[in-house]
Protein backbone atom coordinates (compact mmCIF):
# COMPACT_ATOMS: atom_id res chain seq x y z
CA UNK A 1 0.00 0.00 0.00
CA UNK A 2 1.12 3.60 -0.84
CA UNK A 3 0.81 6.57 1.01
CA UNK A 4 1.51 10.06 -0.99
CA UNK A 5 2.46 12.90 1.31
CA UNK A 6 1.78 16.27 -0.95
CA UNK A 7 4.14 18.94 0.23
CA UNK A 8 2.75 21.63 1.75
CA UNK A 9 3.85 24.87 -0.72
CA UNK A 10 1.93 22.50 -3.41
CA UNK A 11 -1.38 24.22 -2.38
CA UNK A 12 -0.45 27.30 -4.61
CA UNK A 13 -2.25 27.01 -7.91
CA UNK A 14 0.22 27.15 -9.74
CA UNK A 15 1.24 23.43 -9.00
CA UNK A 16 -2.11 22.28 -10.10
CA UNK A 17 -1.02 21.11 -13.36
CA UNK A 18 1.55 19.21 -12.12
CA UNK A 19 -0.07 17.21 -9.45
CA UNK A 20 -2.93 16.56 -12.54
CA UNK A 21 -0.02 14.79 -14.02
CA UNK A 22 1.47 13.18 -11.28
CA UNK A 23 -1.81 11.97 -10.87
CA UNK A 24 -2.89 10.58 -14.26
CA UNK A 25 0.58 8.65 -14.55
CA UNK A 26 0.56 7.12 -10.68
CA UNK A 27 -3.22 5.54 -11.84
CA UNK A 28 -1.80 4.65 -14.92
CA UNK A 29 1.11 2.52 -13.21
CA UNK A 30 -1.17 1.06 -10.91
CA UNK A 31 0.29 2.60 -7.64
CA UNK A 32 -2.13 4.57 -6.68
CA UNK A 33 -2.84 4.82 -3.02
CA UNK A 34 -3.73 7.14 0.13
CA UNK A 35 -2.54 10.87 -0.49
CA UNK A 36 -1.98 13.22 2.91
CA UNK A 37 -1.79 16.91 2.32
CA UNK A 38 0.49 18.82 4.66
CA UNK A 39 -0.63 22.10 5.49
CA UNK A 40 1.50 23.88 8.29
CA UNK A 41 -0.53 22.66 11.00
CA UNK A 42 -0.15 18.43 10.35
CA UNK A 43 3.60 16.92 11.38
CA UNK A 44 4.85 14.81 8.09
CA UNK A 45 6.73 12.57 11.15
CA UNK A 46 3.63 11.84 13.29
CA UNK A 47 1.06 11.09 9.88
CA UNK A 48 4.24 8.87 8.84
CA UNK A 49 4.03 7.00 11.82
CA UNK A 50 0.75 6.29 12.16
CA UNK A 51 0.13 5.16 9.02
CA UNK A 52 3.06 2.87 9.00
CA UNK A 53 1.36 1.47 11.44
CA UNK A 54 -1.80 1.15 9.66
CA UNK A 55 -0.29 -0.96 7.14
CA UNK A 56 1.06 1.44 4.45
CA UNK A 57 4.07 -0.09 3.16
CA UNK A 58 5.65 3.00 1.01
CA UNK A 59 5.47 6.37 1.69
CA UNK A 60 6.31 8.54 -1.42
CA UNK A 61 7.17 12.27 -0.78
CA UNK A 62 5.55 14.84 -3.45
CA UNK A 63 7.32 17.88 -2.64
CA UNK A 64 10.80 19.24 -1.81
CA UNK A 65 13.93 17.80 -0.12
CA UNK A 66 13.04 19.22 3.30
CA UNK A 67 9.79 16.89 3.45
CA UNK A 68 11.83 14.18 1.80
CA UNK A 69 14.27 14.62 5.11
CA UNK A 70 11.50 14.49 7.32
CA UNK A 71 9.92 11.90 6.21
CA UNK A 72 13.31 9.86 5.95
CA UNK A 73 13.67 10.28 9.74
CA UNK A 74 9.93 8.88 10.34
CA UNK A 75 10.82 5.93 8.28
CA UNK A 76 13.87 4.35 10.41
CA UNK A 77 14.42 0.73 10.79
CA UNK A 78 13.27 -0.57 8.10
CA UNK A 79 9.57 -0.33 8.84
CA UNK A 80 8.78 1.07 5.38
CA UNK A 81 9.78 2.20 1.77
CA UNK A 82 10.67 5.52 0.69
CA UNK A 83 9.63 6.92 -2.40
CA UNK A 84 10.15 10.77 -3.86
CA UNK A 85 8.13 12.90 -6.87
CA UNK A 86 10.32 15.80 -6.87
CA UNK A 87 8.81 19.40 -8.16
CA UNK A 88 11.33 21.63 -8.16
CA UNK A 89 14.25 20.72 -10.43
CA UNK A 90 16.61 22.60 -8.18
CA UNK A 91 16.08 19.35 -6.04
CA UNK A 92 19.69 18.23 -4.44
CA UNK A 93 18.18 15.12 -3.66
CA UNK A 94 16.68 14.43 -7.09
CA UNK A 95 19.96 14.62 -8.85
CA UNK A 96 21.99 12.24 -5.94
CA UNK A 97 19.11 9.38 -6.12
CA UNK A 98 18.65 9.82 -10.12
CA UNK A 99 15.24 10.88 -10.11
CA UNK A 100 13.54 12.55 -12.77
CA UNK A 101 11.46 15.94 -11.98
CA UNK A 102 7.85 15.45 -11.93
CA UNK A 103 5.38 12.72 -13.43
CA UNK A 104 8.45 10.80 -14.85
CA UNK A 105 9.52 10.16 -11.03
CA UNK A 106 6.40 7.93 -10.57
CA UNK A 107 7.57 5.39 -13.05
CA UNK A 108 11.00 5.40 -11.06
CA UNK A 109 8.44 4.68 -7.91
CA UNK A 110 6.78 2.05 -9.76
CA UNK A 111 9.98 -0.35 -10.84
CA UNK A 112 10.76 0.17 -7.18
CA UNK A 113 14.33 -0.44 -7.38
CA UNK A 114 15.07 0.26 -3.52
CA UNK A 115 18.74 0.85 -2.43
CA UNK A 116 19.25 0.37 1.73
CA UNK A 117 21.26 3.22 3.07
CA UNK A 118 22.62 4.70 6.13
CA UNK A 119 21.17 7.38 8.24
CA UNK A 120 23.32 9.84 10.99
CA UNK A 121 21.90 10.46 14.37
CA UNK A 122 22.79 13.31 16.00
CA UNK A 123 21.56 13.46 19.73
CA UNK A 124 19.05 9.97 19.05
CA UNK A 125 17.40 12.19 16.23
CA UNK A 126 18.02 10.99 12.64
CA UNK A 127 18.86 12.78 9.80
CA UNK A 128 19.19 11.92 5.71
CA UNK A 129 21.36 14.32 4.21
CA UNK A 130 24.22 16.45 6.50
CA UNK A 131 25.41 18.42 9.67
CA UNK A 132 26.69 21.57 9.26
CA UNK A 133 28.87 24.14 11.11
CA UNK A 134 29.92 27.46 10.46
CA UNK A 135 32.44 27.72 13.30
CA UNK A 136 35.98 26.62 14.33
CA UNK A 137 35.17 27.42 17.75
CA UNK A 138 34.88 24.06 18.51
CA UNK A 139 36.57 20.82 20.02
CA UNK A 140 35.99 17.16 17.68
CA UNK A 141 36.25 13.77 18.69
CA UNK A 142 36.19 11.13 16.36
CA UNK A 143 35.59 7.52 17.48
CA UNK A 144 36.96 8.61 21.04
CA UNK A 145 40.33 7.94 20.28
CA UNK A 146 41.37 11.03 17.99
CA UNK A 147 41.03 14.53 18.15
CA UNK A 148 40.70 17.24 14.77
CA UNK A 149 41.36 20.63 15.30
CA UNK A 150 39.70 23.04 12.95
CA UNK A 151 42.78 25.94 13.24
CA UNK A 152 41.87 27.64 10.01
CA UNK A 153 38.59 25.85 9.29
CA UNK A 154 35.47 27.78 8.26
CA UNK A 155 32.73 25.30 7.78
CA UNK A 156 32.49 21.49 9.49
CA UNK A 157 30.13 19.14 7.36
CA UNK A 158 29.02 15.18 8.55
CA UNK A 159 27.76 13.99 5.26
CA UNK A 160 25.67 10.86 4.45
CA UNK A 161 24.03 11.59 1.96
CA UNK A 162 24.86 15.09 0.31
CA UNK A 163 27.21 16.43 -2.32
CA UNK A 164 31.00 16.96 -0.77
CA UNK A 165 32.63 17.82 -3.84
CA UNK A 166 36.39 16.96 -2.87
CA UNK A 167 39.15 17.09 -4.92
CA UNK A 168 42.64 17.17 -4.45
CA UNK A 169 45.99 16.22 -6.62
CA UNK A 170 48.76 14.22 -4.86
CA UNK A 171 52.06 13.83 -6.30
CA UNK A 172 50.51 10.09 -7.74
CA UNK A 173 47.12 10.79 -8.87
CA UNK A 174 43.92 13.55 -8.84
CA UNK A 175 41.57 12.44 -5.80
CA UNK A 176 37.99 13.35 -6.50
CA UNK A 177 34.50 12.68 -4.57
CA UNK A 178 31.26 13.95 -5.02
CA UNK A 179 28.83 12.32 -3.54
CA UNK A 180 29.28 11.19 -0.07
CA UNK A 181 28.18 7.33 0.41
CA UNK A 182 25.35 6.51 2.26
CA UNK A 183 25.51 2.68 2.17
CA UNK A 184 28.97 1.80 3.69
CA UNK A 185 28.26 2.36 7.05
CA UNK A 186 30.55 5.40 7.76
CA UNK A 187 30.19 9.34 7.66
CA UNK A 188 31.74 11.65 5.91
CA UNK A 189 33.49 14.83 8.55
CA UNK A 190 34.62 18.24 5.49
CA UNK A 191 36.58 20.58 7.10
CA UNK A 192 36.24 23.83 4.77
CA UNK A 193 38.50 26.87 4.71
CA UNK A 194 37.58 30.45 2.84
CA UNK A 195 39.48 30.65 -0.14
CA UNK A 196 37.84 28.35 -2.93
CA UNK A 197 36.78 29.92 -5.96
CA UNK A 198 33.71 31.84 -6.56
CA UNK A 199 33.25 34.57 -9.25
CA UNK A 200 32.25 38.18 -8.10
CA UNK A 201 28.51 38.17 -8.84
CA UNK A 202 27.96 35.28 -6.85
CA UNK A 203 27.37 36.80 -3.16
CA UNK A 204 27.82 33.59 -1.19
CA UNK A 205 30.99 32.68 0.37
CA UNK A 206 33.49 30.47 -1.74
CA UNK A 207 35.02 27.37 0.39
CA UNK A 208 38.38 25.14 -0.24
CA UNK A 209 37.69 21.74 1.10
CA UNK A 210 40.50 20.96 3.15
CA UNK A 211 39.91 17.69 4.87
CA UNK A 212 38.50 14.36 4.57
CA UNK A 213 37.72 11.77 7.50
CA UNK A 214 35.55 8.75 7.31
CA UNK A 215 34.05 8.36 11.18
CA UNK A 216 31.33 5.98 12.90
CA UNK A 217 31.03 8.70 15.95
CA UNK A 218 31.80 11.93 16.14
CA UNK A 219 31.39 14.23 19.26
CA UNK A 220 31.16 18.33 19.22
CA UNK A 221 31.56 20.36 21.60
CA UNK A 222 32.00 24.22 22.57
CA UNK A 223 35.96 25.47 23.20
CA UNK A 224 34.69 28.87 24.05
CA UNK A 225 31.89 30.32 26.03
CA UNK A 226 29.06 30.25 23.48
CA UNK A 227 27.19 27.43 22.39
CA UNK A 228 27.90 26.35 18.74
CA UNK A 229 24.71 26.50 15.95
CA UNK A 230 24.26 23.24 13.73
CA UNK A 231 21.98 23.22 11.03
CA UNK A 232 20.57 19.39 10.66
CA UNK A 233 19.59 18.47 7.10
CA UNK A 234 18.95 22.12 5.65
CA UNK A 235 16.45 22.91 8.17
CA UNK A 236 16.56 21.76 11.81
CA UNK A 237 18.89 24.00 14.16
CA UNK A 238 20.27 22.20 17.43
CA UNK A 239 23.41 23.73 19.52
CA UNK A 240 26.40 21.68 21.03
CA UNK A 241 27.06 19.36 22.61
CA UNK A 242 26.40 16.94 19.81
CA UNK A 243 27.29 13.53 19.67
CA UNK A 244 26.49 11.83 16.00
CA UNK A 245 26.96 8.51 14.73
CA UNK A 246 25.90 6.65 11.87
CA UNK A 247 23.00 4.09 11.82
CA UNK A 248 24.05 1.72 9.38
CA UNK A 249 21.36 0.49 7.02
CA UNK A 250 18.00 1.32 8.81
CA UNK A 251 16.18 2.95 5.83
CA UNK A 252 15.48 1.12 1.90
CA UNK A 253 14.81 4.22 -0.22
CA UNK A 254 13.61 3.69 -4.24
CA UNK A 255 16.26 4.90 -6.24
CA UNK A 256 16.35 5.98 -9.95
CA UNK A 257 18.67 4.38 -12.96
CA UNK A 258 20.81 7.63 -13.05
CA UNK A 259 21.81 7.66 -9.51
CA UNK A 260 25.02 9.32 -8.28
CA UNK A 261 25.49 6.86 -5.50
CA UNK B 1 14.99 -5.42 -5.69
CA UNK B 2 18.21 -4.28 -3.20
CA UNK B 3 21.42 -3.62 -4.91
CA UNK B 4 24.16 -6.09 -3.74
CA UNK B 5 26.41 -5.64 -0.39
CA UNK B 6 29.78 -3.96 -1.58
CA UNK B 7 33.17 -4.16 0.29
CA UNK B 8 34.67 -0.72 1.13
CA UNK B 9 37.66 -0.39 -1.09
CA UNK B 10 40.82 1.75 0.58
CA UNK B 11 40.41 4.02 -2.27
CA UNK B 12 36.69 5.12 -1.46
CA UNK B 13 37.26 5.79 2.40
CA UNK B 14 40.74 8.11 2.09
CA UNK B 15 40.96 10.12 4.63
CA UNK B 16 42.86 13.36 3.98
CA UNK B 17 44.34 15.37 6.36
CA UNK B 18 44.88 19.20 5.28
CA UNK B 19 47.07 21.83 5.94
CA UNK B 20 43.45 23.85 7.82
CA UNK B 21 43.37 20.90 10.66
CA UNK B 22 45.56 19.22 13.01
CA UNK B 23 45.23 15.59 14.46
CA UNK B 24 45.76 14.92 17.75
CA UNK B 25 45.51 10.75 18.72
CA UNK B 26 45.00 7.28 17.72
CA UNK B 27 43.63 7.53 13.85
CA UNK B 28 42.66 4.26 12.92
CA UNK B 29 41.74 4.91 8.94
CA UNK B 30 39.52 2.33 7.36
CA UNK B 31 41.66 3.07 3.73
CA UNK B 32 44.44 5.25 2.52
CA UNK B 33 45.65 8.18 4.82
CA UNK B 34 47.12 11.42 3.18
CA UNK B 35 48.77 13.81 5.20
CA UNK B 36 49.34 17.38 4.29
CA UNK B 37 48.92 19.01 7.47
CA UNK B 38 49.85 18.11 11.42
CA UNK B 39 49.25 14.71 13.11
CA UNK B 40 50.50 13.90 16.48
CA UNK B 41 49.83 10.36 18.57
CA UNK B 42 49.62 7.15 16.33
CA UNK B 43 48.18 6.37 12.71
CA UNK B 44 47.25 2.86 11.56
CA UNK B 45 46.25 1.48 8.20
CA UNK B 46 46.07 -1.74 6.55
CA UNK B 47 46.28 0.21 3.42
CA UNK B 48 48.56 3.20 1.95
CA UNK B 49 50.03 6.18 3.66
CA UNK B 50 50.86 9.24 1.75
CA UNK B 51 52.71 12.31 3.31
CA UNK B 52 53.16 15.05 1.51
CA UNK B 53 55.36 17.52 1.19
CA UNK B 54 55.49 20.69 4.16
CA UNK B 55 53.47 17.94 6.29
CA UNK B 56 54.64 16.95 9.84
CA UNK B 57 53.94 13.43 11.69
CA UNK B 58 54.52 13.40 14.96
CA UNK B 59 53.29 10.05 15.42
CA UNK B 60 54.21 5.82 14.61
CA UNK B 61 53.05 4.71 12.25
CA UNK B 62 51.73 1.49 11.16
CA UNK B 63 50.51 1.08 7.27
CA UNK B 64 51.31 -1.21 4.13
CA UNK B 65 53.00 1.22 1.81
CA UNK B 66 53.88 4.58 2.94
CA UNK B 67 55.20 7.54 0.25
CA UNK B 68 56.70 10.31 2.21
CA UNK B 69 57.37 13.95 0.75
CA UNK B 70 57.28 15.53 4.63
CA UNK B 71 58.93 15.23 7.68
CA UNK B 72 58.37 12.40 10.69
CA UNK B 73 59.29 12.52 14.01
CA UNK B 74 58.73 8.48 15.03
CA UNK B 75 58.57 4.99 13.79
CA UNK B 76 57.03 3.52 10.81
CA UNK B 77 55.85 -0.07 10.28
CA UNK B 78 55.58 -0.80 6.62
CA UNK B 79 54.38 -4.13 5.33
CA UNK B 80 55.31 -3.75 1.88
CA UNK B 81 57.31 -0.62 0.13
CA UNK B 82 58.36 2.99 1.31
CA UNK B 83 59.60 5.39 -0.63
CA UNK B 84 61.47 8.64 0.66
CA UNK B 85 61.30 11.16 -1.66
CA UNK B 86 63.90 13.39 -2.01
CA UNK B 87 61.60 16.31 0.77
CA UNK B 88 61.42 13.31 3.33
CA UNK B 89 63.06 13.93 6.30
CA UNK B 90 62.67 11.35 9.09
CA UNK B 91 63.76 10.98 12.43
CA UNK B 92 62.47 7.75 13.83
CA UNK B 93 63.42 4.02 12.81
CA UNK B 94 61.92 2.14 9.92
CA UNK B 95 60.82 -1.62 9.13
CA UNK B 96 59.86 -2.66 5.66
CA UNK B 97 59.79 -5.08 3.35
CA UNK B 98 60.99 -2.59 -0.19
CA UNK B 99 62.43 0.90 0.73
CA UNK B 100 63.43 3.32 -2.07
CA UNK B 101 65.16 6.82 -1.23
CA UNK B 102 65.52 9.73 -3.39
CA UNK B 103 68.65 11.93 -3.00
CA UNK B 104 68.32 15.04 -0.73
CA UNK B 105 65.74 12.28 1.79
CA UNK B 106 67.32 12.37 5.23
CA UNK B 107 67.24 9.69 7.24
CA UNK B 108 68.03 9.10 11.10
CA UNK B 109 66.90 5.69 12.92
CA UNK B 110 67.11 2.15 12.74
CA UNK B 111 66.34 0.43 9.52
CA UNK B 112 64.70 -3.20 9.16
CA UNK B 113 64.07 -4.80 6.31
CA UNK B 114 63.90 -7.84 4.22
CA UNK B 115 61.04 -9.57 6.33
CA UNK B 116 57.21 -10.22 5.21
CA UNK B 117 55.49 -7.68 8.00
CA UNK B 118 52.12 -7.49 8.40
CA UNK B 119 50.50 -3.85 8.96
CA UNK B 120 47.48 -5.72 11.01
Amino acid sequence: MYLYLYDSFLVNPKYRKIIDRIENRIMALSIDGKVTRLTIIKNAREIVVEQLKRGIETVVVVGGDELLFEAASALVENRGVLGFIPIESNSQMAQILGLPIGEAACDVVSARRIQQMDLGKINNQYFLSSVVLGSNNVKIKCESSYAVDPLKSKLIKVSNLDWINFSLTTHKKIIKKEISNPADGLLELIFEQSGGFSLPFFKKKAYKKDSLFYVKNIEITKAGEEEITLTVDQTKIMKTPATIEVAPRVIKIIVGRERMI
Amino acid sequence: MFDKDTKIRPEDAETIIGEGVKVEGTLTAFGNVIVKGHVSGSVETKNEFHVEEGALIEADTTAQDAYIAGEIKGNLKIGGKIELAKSAKIDGDITCRVMSIEEGATFNGHCAMGNTISAE
